[in-house]
């Protein structure tokens, strides 16, 4: 019994007591243990990797690439005209819309890509309070279409901010970037209203007597307030980015090349009781590309090509949530129309624009969660969604179902594991069933990929660590593939699957040092490597006085890309340091790709496309 | 051991793992508060005036005593403007700009910038006679921003 009565009070003590009495810790515990992630976190939508606001500022993250370059289970790509992607590992199926984005409850899309990235790549997080990434689940969580993997970023919380923000950075190319954060608290209406800027300048490339750019010019501006019962988000991205190996078939751009975009939305959620809410969001972006390649493009003749589209989504639903008993149930509805917009295509100023395939999807979504406390220890969770599909083209009316089984298991106070079974689709771009350009591999009549998943992850958490296995199993069905033969895109009748392993242990010396490390391996059915199979992370974040240190290494393996070419493995090696002034005022540096040794992109001309240049930054961030 | 002891240890178990994450912050906001104010005054027992509604669930030890009106207070801590009847007591503001608007705060407890601060004004404590000790050293500054 004495040991039983040692236990409970060693318990008490160390729960009651567990932080001293230098004020500085009570600080930093505090910080830690309010940050916004304890509240937004949602361990059964899948296999969670988080970036907290502290993550963030010591990486020195100033864009979204700075993250998505270290996510466990893939490798950041730019492509040929510099957008970026994540390309997921082994890539089993070879188009494959791989992730989703939300920033708050706002899902961020190209409409005709199927991807965010397209856009938001290289969006300064400046905004950003932190970012959870989830792997292996379905999206239902979030009342979205189904991803195998979903990014949320989470604004700043402005009653946290009380004040300005002002950050300026600069680099060895002379680049320049800026943002200026306002937030506060106004009786009861929060408000934030952030503006960023960025002119930045990327290696040149020579080729062929060609100078190939990469430079580009992004503005951002997002605006959010809320009270008890209102939530507003208004965000509008610009977005003006040289064309670097172009469209044509030689790759040797000449003249303007460039692609002009930009994205805005609105968002805005009415929370009728604590427990239930309706939302309505409406986004508008476009892009105008152009071309010049004196030795002409694959698709057309002529010199110089021009393309011009824009793209609507519309959603409104309900989402609430009720407790009954030991059961915690989540539901939802929701409407949602996307539409793609072409307005122009032409080779040399004469009109190509001839549109083939759906143009307006509209999607009707209703779903159902059911988490059952089963004992004290384990939960039981079941998940419905349907979706329906009906085109303007009359190519697919269908109805698509998700379905998930979990469970997940405290085992003491150390172990925890979760299991999940799930069956779940992706459905194809407007990229892959439309043309309006002359484009000829489209194909209207795709079938979604069919997806049955299966994931498991037992973590053992300490006081100092917490260490993670994860297995991740997808069989994949209908992957969508270019056939050389009918020269299309199609449906692979073959199924293929993809396994993947993980060990993840974050270790604390305190609470100011830490380090993190991930390694990956995966292998698919097809016994190809599209994508890297193996990946690493190393990151060590560390204090000293006023300094903040920051040390990364990523490493990815090397592969041959769908276009036969072999991509040696690499390694990303940056740091920085963080020197705080004073409370207001601190300066930054950061070098990036330090050896120049990162993995390059899977482009035919992949011997002069990194993806990651060498840069050195420099920074201060003014607070007032 | 008995099945009834087995049960209460138990239970005690599981209260502490689910209610420790959820009270971690509650506790150490009062840890630091309940510092802050006893390095303005030495009363075993302290009066205290507040506008907030959340400190009052916060501070719960039983030498805090929570009056009606500011002026029968040892302490007001602030979250409001226009608070009367609080010009001869020392202040502590739960945000930094009300340090400007009450002449008597000596301290601020606010967060900024994601992050938790604390900050004592040197000349305002020295007009008060009050020496808030070493613990609180590196949180002393001379002016307001």
């Amino acid at each position: 019994m004495k040991k039983y009565l040692f236990i409970i009070s060693a318990l008490y003590s160390t729960t009651l007591y567990a932080s001293d009495d230098n004020v500085l810790n009570m600080l930093e515990k505090l910080r830690q243990e309010s940050e916004l992630h304890h509240q937004t976190k949602k361990e059964d939508a899948g296999i969670v990797t988080l970036y907290t606001r502290d993550d963030l500022v010591r990486m020195q993250a100033y864009t979204l690439n700075d993250v998505l370059k270290s996510i466990p289970f893939f490798t950041y790509q730019e492509g040929s005209v510099t957008t970026s992607s994540i390309a997921i590992t082994t890539n089993p199926v070879s188009y494959l819309p791989n992730f989703r984005l939300y920033i708050d409850d706002h899902e961020v899309s190209s409409t005709y890509f199927g991807t965010a990235f397209y856009v938001y790549g290289d969006m300064n997080l400046g905004f950003v309070d932190h970012i959870e990434v989830y792997q292996g689940g379905n999206g239902i969580e979030f009342g979205s279409e189904p991803s195998l993997s979903t990014i949320r970023i989470y604004s700043k919380t402005p009653s946290r901010e009380n004040g300005s923000q002002l950050q300026l950075l600069t680099d060895n190319r002379a680049s320049a970037s800026g943002y200026l954060y306002h937030a506060g608290k106004n009786e009861d209406i929060e408000y934030s209203a952030y503006v960023s800027a960025n002119h930045l300048n990327r290696d040149t490339i020579h080729y062929n007597n060609n100078e190939l750019s990469k430079d580009s010019d992004k503005s951002h501006f997002l605006i959010t307030l809320k009270n008890e019962k209102f939530n507003l988000l208004l965000s509008r991205y610009d977005s003006l980015q040289d064309g670097f190996l172009g469209l044509g078939s030689k790759k040797m751009p000449t003249g303007k090349n460039e692609i002009d975009k930009y994205h805005q939305f609105l968002n805005a959620s009415y929370h009728f009781t604590d427990s239930l809410k309706a939302y309505i969001s409406i986004d508008d972006s476009s892009s105008q590309m152009d071309f010049h390649e004196e030795n002409g493009y694959n698709q057309g003749t002529g010199s110089y090509f021009r393309s011009e589209w824009d793209e609507n989504i519309y959603k409104f639903g309900l989402k609430g949530d009720k407790k009954v008993d030991q059961h915690d149930i989540r539901y939802g509805l929701e409407f949602a129309q996307k539409e793609l917009k072409p307005k122009s295509s032409s080779y040399d100023n004469i009109s190509t624009l001839n549109i083939n395939g759906p143009t307006k999807l509209d999607i009707y979504s209703l779903y159902f969660q059911d988490t059952y406390q089963v004992s004290n220890n384990g939960s039981l969770i079941a998940t419905l969604k349907l979706d329906g599909y009906k085109d303007n083209d009359d190519a697919d009316n269908s109805v698509d179902p998700i379905v998930r089984l979990g469970y997940m298991h405290r085992v003491n106070n150390e172990y925890k594991a979760k299991l999940f079974i799930s069956h779940t689709y992706l459905y194809p771009s407007f990229y892959y069933t439309t043309t309006y350009s002359g484009r000829t591999h489209i194909n209207p009549l795709l079938n979604p990929v069919q997806i049955n998943n299966f994931i498991t992850e037992i973590t053992k958490s300490r006081k100092n660590y917490t260490a993670k296995l994860a297995i991740m199993y997808a069989n994949f069905k209908d992957g969508i593939f270019f056939n050389p033969a009918s020269k299309k895109y199609e449906n692979n009748k073959d199924s293929s699957y993809l396994l993947s392993t993980s060990f993840t242990l974050e270790y604390k010396f305190d609470l100011f040092n830490s380090f993190y490390f991930n390694v990956y391996k995966s292998e698919n059915s097809n016994h190809t490597e599209y994508s890297p199979d193996l990946g690493a992370t190393l990151r060590l974040l560390n204090k000293y006085d006023k300094f903040s240190f920051f040390n990364e290494v990523v490493y990815r393996s090397g592969y041959v890309s769908v276009n036969n070419t072999r991509i040696d493995s690499g390694y990303d090696y940056s740091l920085g340091v963080i020197y705080e002034y004073n409370k207001k005022l601190s300066f930054n540096f950061k070098a990036e790709n330090v050896l120049d040794k990162a993995i390059n992109g899977p482009t035919t001309l992949t011997d002069i496309q990194s993806s990651l240049d060498r840069a050195f930054m420099f920074g201060m961030e003014y607070n007032f | 051991m008995s099945t009834p002891f087995r049960l209460v240890f138990f239970l005690n178990c599981l209260f502490l793992i689910t209610t420790s994450l959820a009270s971690d912050v509650v506790k150490i906001e009062n840890k630091i508060i309940m510092n802050m104010i006893q390095s303005l005054t030495h009363n075993t027992n302290i009066s205290i005036y507040t506008d907030s509604k959340r400190l009052q669930k916060i501070l719960t030890d039983n030498i805090v005593n929570f009056v009606p009106v500011c002026s029968d207070a040892d302490v007001a801590i602030l979250e409001t403007k226009h608070v009367k009847n609080c010009n001869k007591l020392p202040i502590i503001t739960l945000k930094y700009e009300l340090l400007k608007t009450y002449q008597n705060s000596v301290g601020s407890f606010f967060w900024q910038k994601g992050r938790p601060n604390i900050v004592f004004i040197a000349p305002r404590l020295k007009s008060q006679n009050i020496s808030v000790g070493s613990k609180f050293d590196a949180f002393v500054e001379e002016s307001i921003w």
